[in-house]
């Protein structure tokens, strides 16, 4: 019974985490090329949107993922042309976008809210019921690491986000590497947003993603730019929700937001235990070329 | 250069967007119609149309307005509660005769902006056990508790585990009340039935009502209601995934989850907005609670989801309580918010 109760908690903490950890490897991809990626709560909003018109309209879960896909490379564009190519203030832009896309989002969704107010259908588990995200999300976390600390691609866009201006007299083409590092943030949160839609609640309502691009935003902090400790970051997120849950059915009789409070205070302490982060020395400076 | 570019894309579409705004301003609307009346409805949710049960039922209430008296209805959305006031203050000066309040949460922008325009009436569309003491109000207010007790024993009758599981999105007063009614409507029929209450702790986050409601089904749940937002399609997945059962909250929500719906315990919104209407029209709208009582309720079509039997058996119960054959003890559960 301990035993199944703690497997049921750990697949409900890599449930909530995993549209965070998509969302966290484009944070990252992004910070490490020195943009900061405030805008990926719309993203991820887009995205999420994005997967349930596609899947209702196309009939399929491949339509959705192509939906998914187009949202963030549209996203992506915008993004990268307005805070790498003008440039303008990263941060300024990216909560405009938060907002635009909340706005943008919403409306689409009441022009086609006969449609798209039903269930989509599931898509099946492959592994000890974990969905394909959950799996994609565990692997793209590897691959990342590898990608970044261990390829020469990987170290020319740490380069980019270290020092801009030492990257561009090494031969890298700053604007082209912020611009691809900005499409891929974005499809990765994007990615996020159909993992929450429709890998999960298979649905979608107006801003379904309630701040989760924020926390993944957080996750990457408390994880040092890293990918292997933003999971982990994500899971202890992750496992705040679900306990949270859990905790009223302990029957403790204790009043419901006692528990509902535990995974923000657990956000707090770990955010705040994890103490001073560096960032990529570069990140969120827009480039010049001198 | 970019830069040039780049304002100049943005301020024509920002010219466009407000001139396609000012196109579908229709300035008719908010000029005197003589012949029509104008009903303001303000909710605090976007998306009433397909959001939570109660919002819904409300929404197409209003419809009725337009369809059957050909009144002018406006609706404005997720107005937060500190604006209600200012919101229904805008309605009744622009000439409105009626102003809608579709939440029990809505008192206090009732109670503020009520006294300001004595020609204007202010309905509480919810529950309401006080009005404030002027003329120009009154409330149409569903018996939560009666409500819930009908739930309970639909619910009740069709578990095959019996263990109802019902989530909420936040213990507000009338979701308290109606809970309640659930346990003792179960109870009055099955008295070892357990009810697991679960509360999400807000409204509209799917992912979070997913998962209260699949630790509900864990725990042996099999037919579950909710009470709350835009959250409910979250209990909807978990139930379906879980292959149980849900009954639906005041409008037929078959159309949204035709594999979960058990049934829905409906609330005959026709008949409550006729008689608001009837009243306005004979001017013998005055400030009264009118009670939404066991006969405004009633079950949506099963689509075979139990057997003949069982529908019948629920059905049957329902009519007993509807005649008053039988009566439902009131008994309130406090512990299920906890201390």
């Amino acid at each position: 019974m301990i035993e199944s109760w703690w497997v049921d908690l750990l697949l409900a903490a890599l449930r909530a985490a995993t549209p965070l950890i998509f969302c966290a490897l484009g944070i990252l991809v992004a910070e490490r090329a020195g943009v900061l990626h405030i805008g990926v709560e719309g993203v991820m909003l887009a995205g999420a949107l994005a997967a349930i018109i596609g899947t209702v309209l196309g009939g399929n879960p491949w339509a959705g993922m192509l939906a998914t896909i187009a949202a963030g490379i549209i996203a992506g564009i915008i993004l990268a042309f307005i805070s790498v190519s003008l440039p303008t203030n990263q941060v300024v832009i990216g909560i405009a976008f938060n907002l635009v896309s909340l706005g943008v989002t919403s409306f689409l969704f009441r022009l086609l809210a006969k449609q798209l107010q039903v269930l989509v259908p599931a898509i099946p588990p492959l592994l000890f019921g974990l969905s394909p995200f959950a799996l994609a999300a565990i692997v793209l976390i590897v691959v990342m690491w590898w990608f970044l600390f261990w390829t020469g691609p990987g170290l020319k866009l740490r380069s980019v986000g270290e020092n801009t201006h030492a990257a561009h007299a090494s031969g890298i083409n700053v604007v082209y590497v912020r611009f691809a590092a900005l499409i891929i943030a974005s499809v990765l949160a994007a990615l996020g947003g159909a993992a929450l839609t429709m890998g999960w609640v298979r649905s979608f309502t107006d801003n379904v993603t309630l701040g989760r691009g924020f926390i993944a935003l957080a996750a990457v902090y408390f994880g040092r730019w890293n990918p292997l400790l933003a999971l982990s970051a994500c899971l202890i997120f992750g496992a705040g929700e679900a306990l949270a849950f859990r905790g009223q059915g302990t029957g403790a009789g204790l009043n419901p937001h006692y528990y509902l409070m535990l995974p923000y205070i657990l956000t707090l302490l770990v955010v705040g235990l994890a103490g001073m982060a560096r960032g990529p020395g570069d990140a969120g400076k827009p480039y010049l070329r001198r | 250069m970019l830069r040039k570019w780049f304002v100049s894309i943005v301020v024509f579409l920002v010219m466009t967007m407000l001139g396609l705004a000012l196109v579908g301003f229709d300035g008719k609307q908010l000029e005197a119609a003589p012949s029509k009346v104008r009903v303001g409805a303000i909710y605090s949710i976007a998306n009433p149309e397909r959001a939570g049960g109660w919002d819904r039922a409300q929404f197409a209430g209003l419809q009725i307005l337009t369809k059957e008296y050909g009144w002018e209805v406006s609706i404005a959305e997720s107005v937060p509660f500190p604006k209600l006031a200012e919101i229904a203050s805008g309605y009744a000066d622009k000439g409105f005769e009626i102003v809608v309040f579709t939440s029990s949460g809505h008192y206090d922008g009732l109670a503020e902006a009520a006294p300001k325009y004595p020609k204007t009436n202010f309905l509480m569309m919810s529950v309401a056990s006080k009005l404030p003491e002027v003329p120009n109000v009154a409330a149409f207010s569903p018996d939560m508790y009666i409500y819930g007790a009908l739930v309970g024993i639909t619910a009740a009758k069709a578990s095959k585990s019996g263990v109802i599981g019902v989530v909420g999105g936040v213990p507000i007063p009338a979701l308290k009340l109606m809970f309640s009614g659930i346990i003792e409507g179960a109870r009055s029929v099955r008295p070892k039935v357990d009810v697991i209450v679960s509360w999400v702790g807000d409204w509209v986050d799917l992912a979070k009502h997913r998962e209260v409601t699949l630790l509900q089904a864990r725990k042996g749940a099999d037919v579950f209601f909710t009470v709350t937002g835009p959250g409910t399609m979250g209990v909807y997945e978990a139930v379906e995934s879980a292959k149980g059962l849900v009954i639906g909250y005041a409008a037929d929500w078959h159309s949204d989850a035709p594999k979960a719906v058990l049934t829905s315990v409906l609330v005959d919104v026709r008949k409550m907005y006729k008689e608001m209407a009837d009243a306005f029209l004979a001017k013998t709208l005055h400030r009264k609670i009118t009670k939404i009582d066991a006969s405004y309720f009633k079950l949506a079509d099963f689509r075979g989801k139990v057997s003949a039997g069982v529908e019948k058996d629920i059905q049957d119960t329902i009519n007993k309580i509807q005649r008053g054959e039988i009566t439902i003890p009131v008994k309130m559960h406090p512990d299920i918010v906890g201390k």
